[in-house]
């Protein structure tokens, strides 16, 4: 089980408006990117229903604010950036997954409670 | 190979009882594409429950475990589907809007990519590319698909929820092939994408609620489903009346999308397909 977790933002300041937003992109294509990559991992059919229901309203959430920062209006007055080539590859259609270790370099600086195996020095 | 016959084949539930070298497979109910009632099981008790597997096996509508490649299949149908219906689209001078050209372009060219994906993944065990009818025709419709910008927007959000939904039902059935269960998620996460801009280009929320939509009465199958997107129930939890703080039931049920099974994937997909 994780233990109770404990979140520092650092130097994000939540009255900068670009800085909360590009947070939050970070957050939401890293989180679709961690279920995608996450998906091999679970062996518990009723645990890889439930990841598969979130991870797509991630995608949706990532969209919403891809539009925001591109265009300034979540529906993204047309453009392509809901779904842009830096995170669907432009050749094969495919979004990215990441495994854990990824994940963790890339949001895990957020979290302040040691809660990988390797911290908790299980296993 | 005739995909409607295929589909038909895929969706008889009389083929359950057929497959009996796959019948081991039941101890791990892999494929949640026919177990989308266990959701109601809580966690733990759905992979080892003898009341399980029953319930799976008298389950109305349950359709047969697919193999990876009837999978694939059925997913490079649903992407065939939707690149000829974009490119159509594209391709109808005046139909979209200029502004809104790039979403679709972008849309496009992604299924485009997941066609010759999925080509290249099956090689000979490919399905021939079906003929398509986008007035819906087969299904008894009569749509000016491609001379109505409101029609055409209202199929490509009907598409792209379905391919969300569809690519979630089969996901469960790639569980033994890491790499095509990879594909698979993260084919499943840019149609979610694609949905959400759909969904706002049309002035809806990106994201569903309950099962409410704007889309012709003949799609509410798209929202619907032996388990409809108006589900409440996670993990074997009713969620409902648990988050009235943070938007209640409707916010409960825009978190989580739901599944669709092959049988009621083909139901929606069949009003647009020749053969």
């Amino acid at each position: 089980m994780l233990p109770s977790l404990q979140f520092d933002y650092g130097g994000l300041n939540f009255g900068n408006r670009e800085a909360v937003l590009a947070t939050s992109k970070t957050l939401e294509d890293t989180g679709v990117a961690a279920y995608n990559g996450a998906g091999r991992l679970l062996s518990d059919p009723g645990y890889f229903l439930v990841a598969g229901k979130i991870v797509s309203v991630e995608a949706r959430h990532a969209s919403a604010i891809r539009n925001i920062i591109a265009t300034g209006s979540v529906d993204g007055g047309g453009s392509a950036a809901f779904s842009g080539d830096d995170v669907v590859d432009p050749t094969t259609g495919l979004g990215r997954a990441l495994p854990p270790s990824e994940i963790i370099a890339a949001a895990g600086g957020f979290i302040t409670t040691p809660f990988t195996y390797l911290e908790q020095g299980i296993g | 190979m005739n995909i409607i016959k295929i589909m038909d084949h895929l969706s008889d539930g009389e083929l359950l009882n057929k497959k009996s070298s796959r019948r081991d497979s039941f101890e791990h109910l892999k494929n949640l594409g026919k177990n989308v009632a266990l959701a109601s099981i809580p966690f733990g008790l759905a992979a080892t429950s003898s009341k399980a597997r029953a319930a799976t096996m008298g389950m109305a509508g349950a359709t047969m475990m697919a193999s990876p490649t009837e999978i694939l299949n059925f997913a490079l149908t649903l992407e065939y589907l939707e690149r000829n219906f974009y490119q159509m689209g594209l391709d109808t001078s005046g139909l979209i809007p200029k502004e809104d050209r790039e979403a679709f372009a972008q849309i496009s060219k992604h299924e485009t990519a997941h066609v010759d994906f999925r080509l290249a993944a099956l090689g000979d065990n490919a399905i021939e590319e079906p003929t398509f009818d986008f007035t819906g025709a087969p299904g008894g419709l009569n749509l000016d698909t491609f001379s109505n910008y409101q029609t055409f927007l209202a199929l490509s959000q009907g598409f792209e929820d379905t391919g969300v939904r569809a690519y979630k039902g089969q996901a469960g059935g790639l569980m033994d092939d890491d790499s095509l269960l990879a594909y698979a998620l993260q084919i499943h996460s840019v149609e979610a994408r694609h949905a959400f801009q759909v969904r706002r280009m049309r002035g809806v929320k990106g994201w569903i609620t309950k099962s409410e939509n704007t889309l012709p009465d003949a799609f509410n199958a798209v929202y619907g489903g032996a388990t409809p997107e108006s589900n409440l129930t996670q993990g074997g939890v009713n969620l409902s009346g648990m988050f009235n703080d943070v938007g209640g039931d409707d916010v409960v049920s825009e978190s989580f999308d739901e599944p669709l099974t092959m049988g009621e994937v083909n139901a929606i997909a069949s009003i647009f397909i020749v053969s």
